[in-house]
């Protein structure tokens, strides 16, 4: 009884769907549904985080990812740039920096910061400026390696016509490499904010006051307090409320932009 | 590319590190300025900074948005005395059990229910002691696990699972007191009570404040025994920072004298000091 | 010296004179001694099979590609030299390239403007005043606001000259312009190549347009191997070559397809 192409893709999907409807029928049924709505969705522990969890502890996570992601920019465009320098030592320090800073958890990036530069230079940071010094240093690894790529992606031509009408090098990057390379970059720079966004919850290892708190420990600090996992769902849904409209941005970029900075859909 | 790009990127590169190194150092916590009226050195001007770590009630801990506790109220007259406010750091409990807190500055006295040990005061000088605690075993009150001493807590306790709490002298007890129990290890109160609550754990050691208050407040669990360790908290300050650690030793023994500290303790712990 | 008396030959005005160029890849020998002299006002078309080196000829002259050895000098200055502070040197040479290489994020009257104004400190209106000329030049005066990816091939290019125009060059180089464009938008270029001809321009034209090169070249060059093995009238080099490659190369080209000789 040999199937056909049709019969044996239907008796596929069959299976599939099947599989599926039986995993969540499963943990539907096993799940002590009595528990978890008891855990996770205490209104009046719920309504207890507010304003708490907005004034402070989402305010203080877009701080911190914001001052954070804008100093990641900044040294990612310069170590981008020295990656593609001519001078080999620039190139070897960027590279050094970019390896060993990709290759470490921020975790532990976060806690060498916290300890590492007082007991270096003999004065404390300021705890926004220490977190925001990290979150600098986390991201800027990354954002170096897509920004290059970035910059490596715009084609010769564009440089070689530039340098042929007289620009130097400093111009033709300044007006020609970095806005093309900037639109290529866009998609992957909005993921890197989200990935920050996410790296902001490690600033409890620096020592917070409580206006300090993110949402991270804000959750934690409410989750010992009422012994209830309802502050942990609050906070998740504010991590979402940060993270999926950038989501969302991000890929609207893509499809903007496209890979290759010109404006889709123009006629050739 | 041509010789020009060289020094293009080095002035970026310069520039660039430059404008970041500028937000380091600029730190308007740091700065050795006197508080005020007093000749007393504090790490931020006009605060007394405390390093704890929550929740450790009733020592320290978030009550709706104010941390309060026993620990607490003390330092706020220590901060008294010297004419400033207190301010609170909650940061992990490592960094504060090594010194490593009070040595870059971070804060000018640890105050984190600390028992005072030998390798704690190497790394840090103590104040006068000012609570006395020992271990307690917390269990479900209904698993009629009970010991007197560390002997039979180990018997009771063999092939059970124990929750401590990471760097305590809880932890440290139960490591060389229960051979034959698996060790759990929680990175703070909270966390460890919980366990013990949803019996991820069946037992749980700690010193005895923080314990009895959580049985107190949550019935079907109760501490059974408690073991003399003999331990004692002190108020941690930087090695050599003689003029932080005087200011709170006196102000404990005026506490201590004038009836504040015995207010205090019975507010916290129901009844008056007994020792 | 043939063609129009609009062109200023007969003068020894050299305007272009490469001496000796080697160039190599690695181990692979692309120029093998190249020895040109371009007088002003001259046009020089530039034919050979691929992989001859001509348009690696032409990129040594702007330095795009630098010479393994050899001289280039151009309007008097020794590009060669590594003293020789090339972005200045550039400016008097417009190239023009077979990928247009129009940039991308500006527009048309962007792409114009931005050599003048940021290289030779124009102002924007002056900028925009020389740039709506050289748009009306090569006809695209009513696509001053549009994006390089909204054009045609054949209008991308005819941007690209005008774009090379604004910077008042004194020798436009040219890289297979027509070379990436279909068929029925080649006259438009070289219509516009044409008439820069007709106006005095000095051209150095690397092409597979033996028809342009035969109606508009004051000399023809033939390069194989990397050595110029034919130059002189498009009369001569076209109409009556002396070398038998060129002959063969050249009944490829105008014959595809037909046995040769």
């Amino acid at each position: 009884m040999a199937l056909t192409r049709r019969q044996r893709a239907r008796l596929g999907r069959g299976v599939q769907y099947a599989i599926a409807v039986a995993v969540v029928l499963l943990v539907a049924l096993t799940a002590d549904w009595a528990t978890i709505g008891r855990a996770f969705f205490d209104l009046e522990v719920a309504a207890s985080q507010f304003p708490g969890v907005i004034v402070i502890a989402l305010r203080n996570t877009i701080v911190f990812t914001a001052l954070g992601f804008v100093v990641a920019l900044a040294l990612g465009l310069v170590l981008a740039l020295m990656r593609l320098s001519s001078v080999r030592i620039y190139r070897l320090v960027a590279g050094a920096y970019v390896e060993f800073f990709r290759g470490l958890p921020a975790l532990l990036i976060v806690i060498a910061i916290g300890f590492g530069v007082p007991l270096a230079f003999g004065t404390i940071l300021d705890r926004t400026v220490a977190i925001t010094l990290a979150l600098g240093i986390v991201g800027s690894a990354y954002i170096a390696e897509t920004v290059r790529a970035g910059i490596q992606s715009v084609p010769r031509g564009q440089v070689e016509a530039a340098r042929s009408l007289g620009m130097s090098p400093l111009r033709t990057m300044v007006f020609i490499v970095i806005p093309q390379a900037f639109r290529i970059v866009l998609p992957p720079l909005t993921n890197e904010l989200i990935l920050l966004t996410k790296d902001s919850s490690l600033a409890f290892l620096l020592g917070t006051t409580l206006e300090q708190q993110e949402l991270a420990q804000f959750g934690r600090s409410a989750l010992n307090q009422f012994r209830s996992l309802t502050p942990i769902l609050v906070v998740g849904l504010c991590y979402l409320i940060i993270t999926i409209p950038l989501s969302y941005l991000a890929r609207r970029l893509e499809r903007k932009y496209g890979s290759a900075g010109m404006p889709k859909g123009a006629e050739v | 590319m041509p010789a020009r790009s060289r020094t293009i990127t080095s002035a970026v590169a310069v520039a660039a590190t430059a404008v970041v190194l500028a937000g380091c150092g600029n730190s308007p916590d740091s700065g050795q300025a006197p508080a005020a009226g007093n000749d007393v050195q504090l790490v931020a001007e006009g605060k007394l900074t405390t390093c704890t770590h929550l929740p450790y009630e009733p020592f320290q801990f978030n009550d709706g948005g104010k941390i309060v506790g026993f620990d607490v109220e003390l330092v706020d007259l220590v901060a008294t005395k010297l004419g400033v406010t207190q301010e609170i750091i909650d940061t992990p409990f490592e960094g504060i059990q090594s010194g490593e807190d009070l040595n870059i500055g971070k804060c000018d006295v640890a105050a984190a229910a600390m028992t005072i040990n030998d390798v704690r005061k190497q790394n840090f000088d103590f104040s006068e002691p000012y609570f006395d605690a020992t271990q307690a075993l917390l269990v479900k009150s209904s698993a009629g696990i009970t010991a007197t001493d560390a002997a039979t807590a180990a018997q009771a306790l063999a092939g059970k699972r124990v929750g401590v709490q990471s760097s305590t002298t809880g932890q440290e007890w139960a490591q060389e007191n229960l051979p034959n129990s698996e060790l759990v290890v929680f990175e703070d109160l909270g966390l460890l009570t919980t366990a013990a609550q949803t019996d991820q754990v069946d037992a749980a050691i700690n010193d005895n404040g923080p314990l009895l208050d959580f049985a107190k407040k949550n019935p079907e669990m109760a501490v059974t025994a408690e073991f003399d360790t003999d331990e004692q908290y002190g108020i941690g300050v930087k090695k050599g920072n003689t003029a932080v650690l005087q200011a709170v030793n006196e102000a404990i023994a005026t506490a201590r004298t004038d009836g504040t500290y015995d207010k205090i303790y019975e507010k916290w712990f129901g009844k008056a000091p007994g020792a | 010296m043939s063609g129009s008396t609009a062109r200023g030959t007969g003068t020894d005005d050299v305007v272009v004179d490469l001496t000796d160029l080697h160039k190599s890849f690695g181990s692979n020998e692309v120029l093998r001694g190249i020895d040109l002299r371009v007088r002003r006002g001259e046009v020089v078309c530039i034919i050979g099979p691929s992989g001859s080196g001509k348009s690696t000829l032409l990129r040594c002259v702007n330095l795009l590609e630098v010479p393994s050895s050899g001289t280039v000098v151009v309007d008097g200055a020794e590009i060669t030299d590594p003293d020789c502070e090339i972005d200045d040197a550039r400016r008097t040479m417009g190239m023009v390239f077979q990928q247009f290489n129009l940039f991308t994020n500006l527009d048309v009257l962007g792409n114009l403007t931005i050599a003048p104004r940021r290289v030779l400190g124009r102002s924007r209106a002056e900028a925009e005043t020389t740039a709506r000329a050289n748009l009306a030049r090569v006809g695209l005066s009513e696509k001053e606001h549009a994006f390089p990816a909204q054009l045609s091939g054949g209008q991308q290019q005819r941007v690209a000259i005008a774009r090379a125009l604004t910077m008042e060059p004194t020798v436009m180089l040219f890289d297979e312009p027509t070379s990436a464009l279909d068929p029925e938008l080649v006259g438009d270029v070289l219509d516009v190549m044409r008439s820069l001809a007709e106006e005095g321009m000095t051209m150095l034209v690397v092409t597979h347009e033996i028809q342009f090169a035969r109606e508009v070249a004051d000399r023809v060059l033939f390069i194989d191997g990397g050595v110029i093995v034919e130059q002189g009238t498009p009369e001569k080099v076209i109409g009556a070559p002396e070398q038998e490659r060129t002959r063969n190369f050249l009944a490829r080209v105008l014959h595809p397809g037909q046995k040769t000789a």
